[in-house]
């Protein structure tokens, strides 16, 4: 009984608090402080997208423009998987001189390509004792840079393609101490004007027309593709106590 | 402590977004037994033809027997035949009639002495398909007899003559482990010509050894759909022929590819597929290397 009135009596100290804008610990960040974050991430993209779910590695630094209103910039990068599946198969036909032979064998292809995922975001962060939840929003661009050993011979020239991104999300923050935390965050990344086309390696010379592939057909394209990001880090404020 | 524990999480959760399944830039998705399919030897005379014989006293027709051959859909399939003089318009009556089980039909068109031409339908009153000009539109004068030419009589601007063209890449494709017989026959079929009016293409698989025939259904188009209006010709200056057809056939049960020697391709009534073609324009015959996978004694199909 004694606890729960101690609970109640902390949780509406603290309350109180953040609607004074007072801190609670001197871990909360100030006005003018910057926070830098390393994440490791999991990228699981649009089912559309044909592309393998994929670990990345992001980077971000935000400057708190209030205790709890920051701004800032952040980067990732991932190292995805195409599904080749979702294109068409291709064809190695053995002939021999007297076209004795008539068989055909079908592969399907994939390739690694490296995306990049960057811009601007704000983020919203609250404070209770050590843990801080987040909501944070984006915008900016993402590129893939496309694998130039396995292009078709009919695209050799295709080396990257990019287009505009946004994003969505939220997180809870654990001060370690007073400059450091740990981080983990999920988001929503939205590609928009995304062509998954610009990832097959079905050169039209060799792609076989003969079966669709795959059978029943993937899913239909979209123009916008949303992809979900999970995130782990560790951040620091750089000149605060470790 | 905490510090530690942190660094620790942070640890794992790295490790654990590194995990990443292994995938290769290539894999056989299996092996695909390929057949070519082609114009059959001497197409002209596999598919609906025939001769006109004409009576006339001087330039006035008295009589016209028509003998036709290779007329697709049997005692079951109705046709109709009548006189035209085509510097007027003029026609006779339409008389109707049907071919025997081997498509020959006989009829005689006695109703307009100044006929130039006869013309027969795939139908009671369907367009010219097939067609026999005996007179000379510029002097008049009557031949004792004209051969049937099939195609599409009213195209503009002049009757426009059926040629068997076109060509298939057809095969058999085996998924998965080599000898799992998971096939499915299918393929691309380009540049076929028009069907005449009333007629169809109809695949066939046919064993040779046993002179089996099982017909596969109409030829799909780029949607995987059945495909209709394979005797619409295209007005004059496009290109006449058909666009890419396909076939796409799952192997059951009831059906295994393994008990058949070759795919032909039939000319047909489009209201009417028999149980057996009368000829075939088209065969692909399967390679030795499927050919060896037939077992000892056949018994589906």
């Amino acid at each position: 009984m004694r606890d729960s009135r101690q609970a109640i009596r902390r949780g509406g100290l603290v309350l109180g608090m953040l609607l004074l804008g007072t801190d609670v610990l001197s871990a909360q960040l100030q006005p003018g402080e910057f926070l830098i974050s390393l994440r490791a991430e999991r990228v699981s993209y649009a089912n559309s997208a044909a592309l393998e779910p994929s670990a990345a590695a992001g980077m971000e630094t935000m400057y708190f423009l209030t205790r709890h209103l920051a701004v800032g910039i952040q980067a990732s990068v991932a190292r995805p998987w195409t599904k080749g599946e979702y294109f068409p198969l291709m064809r190695h036909t053995y002939w021999t001189p007297n076209s004795a032979n008539d068989t055909t064998l079908l592969y399907v292809v994939n390739q690694q390509v490296t995306a990049f995922d960057y811009g601007i975001q704000a983020e919203y962060r609250l404070a209770f004792d050590r843990w801080e939840p987040l909501v944070q929003v984006g915008a900016g661009r993402y590129t893939f840079f496309v694998d130039p050993q396995s292009q078709p011979q009919s695209n050799r020239d295709r080396r990257t393609f990019s287009g505009f991104a946004y994003s969505v999300g939220g997180g809870l923050s654990f001060a370690v101490s007073e400059g450091a935390r740990v981080t983990v965050a999920i988001s929503d990344r939205v590609y928009t004007g995304f062509d998954r086309d610009e990832l097959s390696l079905s050169d039209r010379l060799l792609r076989e027309d003969r079966f669709p592939n795959p059978d029943p057909p993937p899913p239909p394209e979209e123009d916008v593709i949303h992809n979900l990001r999970l995130s782990a880090g560790f951040s620091f404020a750089p000149g605060r106590g470790r | 402590m905490r510090r530690a524990n942190g660094l620790a999480l942070v640890g794992v959760l790295l490790a654990a977004t590194a995990c990443e399944d292994a995938r290769l830039p290539s894999e056989l998705q299996g092996r695909v037994y390929d057949v070519r399919l082609l114009a059959e030897p001497s197409p002209a005379t596999r598919i609906p033809g025939g001769t006109v014989a004409v009576t006339a006293a001087g330039d006035v027709v008295s009589d016209v027997t028509v003998t036709a051959v290779r007329l697709p859909g049997g005692p079951a399939a109705e046709y109709s035949a009548y006189l035209l003089d085509e510097r007027t318009g003029n026609t006779g009556a339409r008389v109707t009639f049907a071919p025997d089980e081997l498509g020959s039909a006989t009829v005689s068109l006695s109703d307009l002495g100044e006929a130039t031409t006869v013309v027969i339908a795939a139908g009671a009153q369907a367009p010219g398909a097939l067609w026999a000009r005996f007179r000379d539109l510029s002097t008049g004068a009557v031949a004792p007899s004209a051969d049937l030419v099939l195609g599409h009589f009213e195209a503009e601007p002049e009757p426009f003559p059926y040629a068997v063209a076109g060509a298939g890449r057809l095969g058999l494709y085996e998924r998965g482990e080599f000898g799992s017989n998971d096939f499915r026959l299918g393929g691309v079929i380009e540049n076929l010509a028009v069907a005449p009016p009333g007629f169809t293409y109809v695949a066939w698989l046919h064993d040779a050894e046993r002179d089996v025939w099982t017909p596969l259904g109409p030829l799909l188009d780029e949607s995987r759909n059945a495909a209709t209006g394979l005797d619409v010709l295209p007005p004059p200056g496009q290109p006449r022929h058909l666009a890419k057809l396909y076939l796409n056939v799952e192997a059951s049960a009831q059906l295994d590819f393994r008990y058949y020697t070759d795919v032909r391709l039939s000319l047909e009534r489009a209201d009417h597929t028999p149980a057996t073609p009368l000829s075939t324009v088209f065969a692909g015959t399967f390679g030795a290397q499927f050919l060896l996978r037939r077992p000892e004694e056949p018994t589906g199909g």
